[in-house]
């Protein structure tokens, strides 16, 4: 009787088995998804390039100004707003997640820039780094009966950490060719920018930018930049104070040509706008 | 206990064990071509998220996908992945996992429920279920209703619902620009294929 007792727990046990699968034998066999490091938000700070790029296949269309009087001219020109205006038109296109190539445009000097930017590297850690470089060519439309060169090159290396949450730090070595297409003798300029940027919120952050140079020609004196970012989906807006008023790449590194003192700061903006088709 | 009633009691009680054998467990087909979609109408703005990372299981009790059938054991469980969803722009992908999802405390967006009731709906069935819907790690009780038709030796599950927002805390900036939506458009568009093991269980 025992005996029969065992065998049916058996075949019940056996039969039982089955019954596990009331528990799901679902497990998740992936974790989340982990976004690529991201530090910058943007792809530029004020002037200089972030290491960042955009998402492959996206454009970037970009609007800047410079004021030319100084903000200390505020009964004559509005603080400066009356203008004449440095203006620069840019458009960007991702090729892929890494690489980026623009064209753009500064109505001085009608200089015309192609570039290419590569997010080359990414360390992720206490201390991440972002590293990346970007190079460029513009030619001059307009220049003076006294030159006849018209073409400039630049190099630029990039790298950027964030301290924490908030603050974005980079250094960004640069080599150009021809500071001062009107100096008697082609010339090659080398210096380095900085820049660090406070996001104090989501959306709003404050940015200061640094470019240090020899001094070529006419453009003896390092540029400063003082900005406050803000930020929407697609949008980026930068309202900035500066003593630079050279819109593109080859025409700002060279230096500013008044110095980084209250009295000289001009008013300035960059708007940017994400675009998909 | 008499001298039969051991081995009579242990096999009933096997049988009656035995019984609920006969529920079938389906995964989501993680290779398959699922979408999960979200769909913010702002009033100056419109965009849809995207993502294939959808995951989770459907545990069937009773007859399986029978009209009638009960369902008194049955249980479901689907988890989206958030950080993979692509608005189409890398900039608002970020807006959204960091400011909005915050999706490196709550990865994921759940639903765990249980099915109520299915109803046939002409070649397929239309699958009603009680549970709790979970995002930005705030939990709210929520029916869902689905509609299943069969697709190979699994089925082809889709769903829509909305989503309120502010439900589970997700905070939309109102100050600055509002481009995301109060109420999210949710639709899912996924397979099902049998739990490896469970080869007697199709649908």
């Amino acid at each position: 009787m025992i005996r029969s007792a065992v065998v049916a727990a058996a075949v019940a046990g056996a039969l039982a088995g089955p019954l596990r699968a009331q528990e799901p034998s679902w497990s998740r066999d992936r974790g989340p998804t982990e976004p690529r490091l991201a530090l910058f938000h943007s792809t530029q700070a004020a002037n200089l390039p972030t290491a960042e790029t955009l998402a492959g296949g996206e454009l970037l269309f970009e609007i800047s100004h410079r004021f030319g009087p100084a903000i200390s001219e505020a009964e004559d020109a509005l603080f400066g707003l009356d203008g004449p205006v440095f203006l620069r038109l840019g458009l960007a296109y991702a090729l892929t997640d890494r690489a980026m190539v623009g064209v753009q445009r500064s109505n001085l000097q009608d200089n015309y820039d192609v570039s290419l930017k590569l997010r080359v590297a990414e360390v992720r850690g206490a201390l991440p780094l972002m590293l990346g470089v970007m190079g460029g060519f513009a030619y001059n439309g307009e220049l003076p009966a006294s030159t006849e060169r018209e073409t400039q090159f630049y190099g630029q290396a990039i790298v950027n950490t964030m301290l924490g949450d908030r603050l974005g730090l980079g250094v960004v070595p640069w080599v150009l060719r021809d500071p001062d297409l009107e100096a008697p003798e082609a010339e090659t300029a080398v210096g380095v920018g900085v820049y660090g940027q406070w996001y104090m919120s989501d959306q709003a952050s404050l940015l200061f930018e640094w470019n240090a140079t020899d001094g070529y020609s006419d453009f003896t004196h390092d540029a400063g930049t003082l900005a406050l970012e803000l930020e929407t989906g697609g949008h980026f807006f930068k309202l900035m104070v500066t003593n630079s008023v050279r819109p593109n790449p080859s025409q700002f590194l060279a230096g500013a040509d008044v110095a980084f003192e209250p009295g000289e700061w001009r008013l300035g903006f960059n708007i940017t706008r994400v675009l998909v088709f | 206990m008499g001298p039969r009633a051991g081995p009579l009691t242990a096999v009933a009680a096997a049988l009656a064990l035995v019984a609920p054998c006969r529920a079938q467990e389906f995964h989501v087909d993680t290779g398959a071509e699922n979408r999960v979609t979200f769909l913010s109408r702002a009033s100056i703005e419109e965009f849809e998220g995207v993502t294939n990372r959808i995951d989770g299981y459907v545990l069937l009790d009773g007859d399986g996908v029978r009209p009638g059938t009960e369902f008194a054991g049955s249980r479901l469980y689907f988890e989206v992945d958030l950080a993979s969803l692509d608005t189409g722009i890398g900039l608002r992908n970020r807006h959204m996992r960091d400011n909005y999802l915050e999706v490196e405390e709550h990865p994921y967006a759940t639903f765990d429920g249980t099915v109520d009731a299915i109803a046939e709906d002409g070649a397929g069935f239309r699958v009603t279920s009680a549970g709790t819907f979970t995002v930005h790690g705030v939990e709210q009780p929520r029916s869902l209703e689905c509609g299943i038709r069969s697709d190979g030796d699994g089925w082809r599950v889709a769903c829509s619902f909305q989503v309120n927002l502010t439900d589970h805390d997700i905070e939309i900036p109102k100050i600055m620009f509002l481009k995301l939506a109060e109420d999210i458009g949710l639709e899912l568009d996924f397979r099902l294929r049998p739990a490896s093991g469970d080869q007697e269980l199709h649908p």
